[in-house]
Order: C-alpha cells, then sequence, then structure tokens
C-alpha cells in the first residue's frame, strides 16, 4: 500500500521488491527463533520504517522525468476534454460562445489547483520539501480562484446579484486554511521561534476572518475587534502552558 | 546503547564490501550480519543499506542478480573487481587512521 501512489518506475518496482522480500525474511528469521507471528509480523514491517528515503535515493533523476511526464500528460488530456466540452456546450446548449468561456475559465482555474496538488502528492511521496510546500501556497492561489473570483464573475455574467462586495471575505478563510495546513505539515520541522511566529500569524488571519465576517453580515464592526483580545489571550495562555511544559 | 547508523557513516560501502569479498549474499543476510557482529550496538536502517547498495551499484563496486533459496526470490548482491580494489584501498585508510586515532584520542601526543 505504502508504494500504490508512486510512479511505477524500474528503479521503484525493484526497491519494492527487495524490501518486500528483506520483510519475508525479517518475518521467517523471526519465526525460527520462536516468537509468535503476530509479535514477529510487527517486526518485519520495521523494514519499512524508513522506505521514503530509500525511494528518493534510487528515483532522484526519474522523479523529475515521471512528473514531468505525468503532466504533460494530465496537461493534454485535461484541456482536450476541457475543449471538447467548451465546443459541445457552446454548440448544443447555448447556441454560441457568449457564455461559455466561462467554461474555459473555470476549467483553466480548476486545472491550476488540479496541477497543485499533483505537485503537492509527489513532493510528500518523495520527501521534496521545498516542492510540497510551494504546490501547498500554488493550492492557495487556486483555491481563491476557484472560491472568490470565479463565482463571483459567474454571478455577475449570468445577471444575478453581484456579490463582489462581499465575497472577498472567503480569501482570509482560505488564507487561514493555507496558513494552517503549512504550519501542521511544514511547521514543526522549522526552528521554535519560527513556529511560534506562523501560529500567532495563523490565528491572527483566523480572528481577521471572523472579525470581518461577522461584521459585515451583523453590522457589529464596533463590537467584533473583541475577538483580537479574545486572540490575545488564548495565545497567552497556550504560550504558557507550553513553556511551563517545556520546563516540567 | 545502541549506536545509530550515523556512527558507520562513511564505512557502511566497506563494510558491505567486506560481507562480500568471500561470498555473494542478499539484502537482509548482509543487514543481520552487520547488525549481528555489532553485538546489538548497531541500530541500522535497511533503507541504508538499500541506499548504499544502489550508490555501490552505480559506482560498479557491486553487481546484482535475482536467486532462489529455500523457496524464496532473493536479489543477490556480488562483488566486483573494482569492488575488491575499492575494499583495499579503504581497509589500508582504514588502518593508517586508526593508528592516528588511537595515539590522538590514547592522548600519546608527539609519538611517531
Amino acid at each position: 500500500m505504502k508504494f500504490l501512489l508512486y510512479p511505477k518506475t524500474k528503479e521503484i518496482l525493484e526497491l519494492r521488491e527487495e524490501l518486500y522480500s528483506m520483510m519475508c525474511d525479517s518475518y521467517d528469521d523471526c519465526r525460527k527463533s520462536g516468537l509468535p507471528p503476530k509479535e514477529c509480523y510487527n517486526r518485519s514491517l520495521v523494514i519499512m520504517d524508513d522506505y521514503r528515503s530509500a525511494v528518493r535515493e534510487v528515483e532522484r533523476g526519474g522523479t523529475i522525468e515521471a512528473l514531468r511526464r505525468n503532466t504533460v500528460l494530465l496537461t493534454l488530456t485535461y484541456f482536450l476534454i476541457l475543449t471538447a466540452v467548451f465546443f459541445i456546450v457552446s454548440f448544443a446548449v447555448l447556441d454560441g460562445f457568449h457564455l461559455s468561456w466561462l467554461i474555459v475559465v473555470g476549467g483553466a482555474y480548476l486545472y491550476l489547483f488540479v496541477l497543485s496538488i499533483s505537485f503537492f502528492i509527489y513532493g510528500q511521496l518523495f520527501n521534496i520539501r521545498s516542492m510540497s510546500r510551494f504546490s501547498l501556497f500554488g493550492m492557495f492561489i487556486s483555491a481563491v480562484l476557484l472560491a472568490y473570483a470565479f463565482p463571483s464573475l459567474y454571478i455577475s455574467v449570468m445577471g444575478f446579484k453581484s456579490i463582489w462586495s462581499f465575497s472577498w471575505l472567503i480569501i482570509p478563510v482560505i488564507l487561514f486554511v493555507y496558513l494552517l495546513l503549512d504550519l501542521l505539515l511544514f511547521g514543526r520541522t522549522g526552528k521554535r521561534g519560527m513556529f511560534w511566529a506562523e501560529l500567532t500569524f495563523t490565528s491572527l488571519v483566523l480572528t481577521t476572518a471572523v472579525y470581518l465576517i461577522v461584521s459585515y453580515f451583523y453590522n457589529l464592526w464596533n463590537v467584533a475587534w473583541i475577538a483580537y483580545i479574545v486572540l490575545l489571550a488564548v495565545l497567552s495562555i497556550v504560550f504558557l502552558i507550553a513553556t511551563n511544559r517545556k520546563n516540567a | 546503547m545502541a549506536y545509530s547508523g550515523d556512527v558507520l557513516r562513511g564505512h557502511t560501502e566497506t563494510i558491505i564490501l567486506a560481507i562480500l569479498k568471500d561470498k555473494d549474499s542478499y539484502g537482509y543476510e548482509i543487514l543481520k550480519t552487520i547488525i549481528d557482529t555489532g553485538g546489538g550496538l548497531i541500530d541500522i536502517k535497511d533503507a541504508t543499506i538499500y541506499t548504499a547498495f544502489k550508490r555501490m551499484e552505480r559506482d560498479g563496486l557491486i553487481i546484482t542478480y535475482w536467486g532462489e533459496n529455500e523457496g524464496a526470490r532473493r536479489k543477490y548482491y556480488s562483488i566486483t573487481d573494482r569492488g575488491r580494489e575499492y575494499y583495499e584501498t579503504k581497509v589500508r585508510e582504514w588502518r593508517e587512521l586508526n593508528t592516528i586515532l588511537n595515539k590522538l584520542i590514547g592522548g600519546q601526543f608527539g609519538e611517531k
């Protein structure tokens, strides 16, 4: 299962077979020593503990090549399908191109999102931290386009009530989710001071999102700022608890 | 106290070649030989061994072939002539370094 998402290159398949063979040997060896099957099974699983560094070592060149191949394949397939959908909808459904350009715009935004996810998965699989982090940022940008720009544009073009005046409120929410993910996935490996700076910044973004949304929809601009005081208090408590635990 | 694979860093290839110079062997057997010879003090990861195999194969120090033993299909490693030369050089270097380190760590300064 660990190798399910990896590209089926010669090197990866060989590595999988080799590690599997070592696991079997480890299991047999353990059984010969008289230990119960479950214990031996758990011990043999240890072989796979550090498989990612092995994958990275054997796949250095192949990874980039496989990524390039998959990206070209994904791009070609995606845009061929998108073009087909564009023409079919234009001719068969809308009888013209006056609205069907929205398919291309939405499709392009979706493509950016899918591409970022694909790069992120590769970065995670092959332990390439910079690629994972950069593609997470790409996911954030394309999520803003998908969740804010496209719906607002679509509603405007379709002649419904414009939502541009408040749809931007989703941006701080997406920014918060992005920062939180970045912090959870990459923050803990960084310096301690950096972790706290990122945590503070992330919670500040969340508070701002809450402040703006609550104030806008309930017209509470004069009261909602209290959210920042609450944030300060919560952060101080969390910091104190963490410091006490560290000193204990 | 068990030492991590870090203490073997820079020597992993030489150790593997030392095991392979007498007979061909497979991954788990090599790993087990290292761990057993280490008297339980060496904790080396399987991935470390595997990456060393790949490096050595790339550098022409070993070659591989698939074989069967007791019904199990395994990848066997075999030392090449280049691997033997490399091993001899590394053993010589190790002996020289060992003599120097013995003096330095043992506090025998100024002795020739």
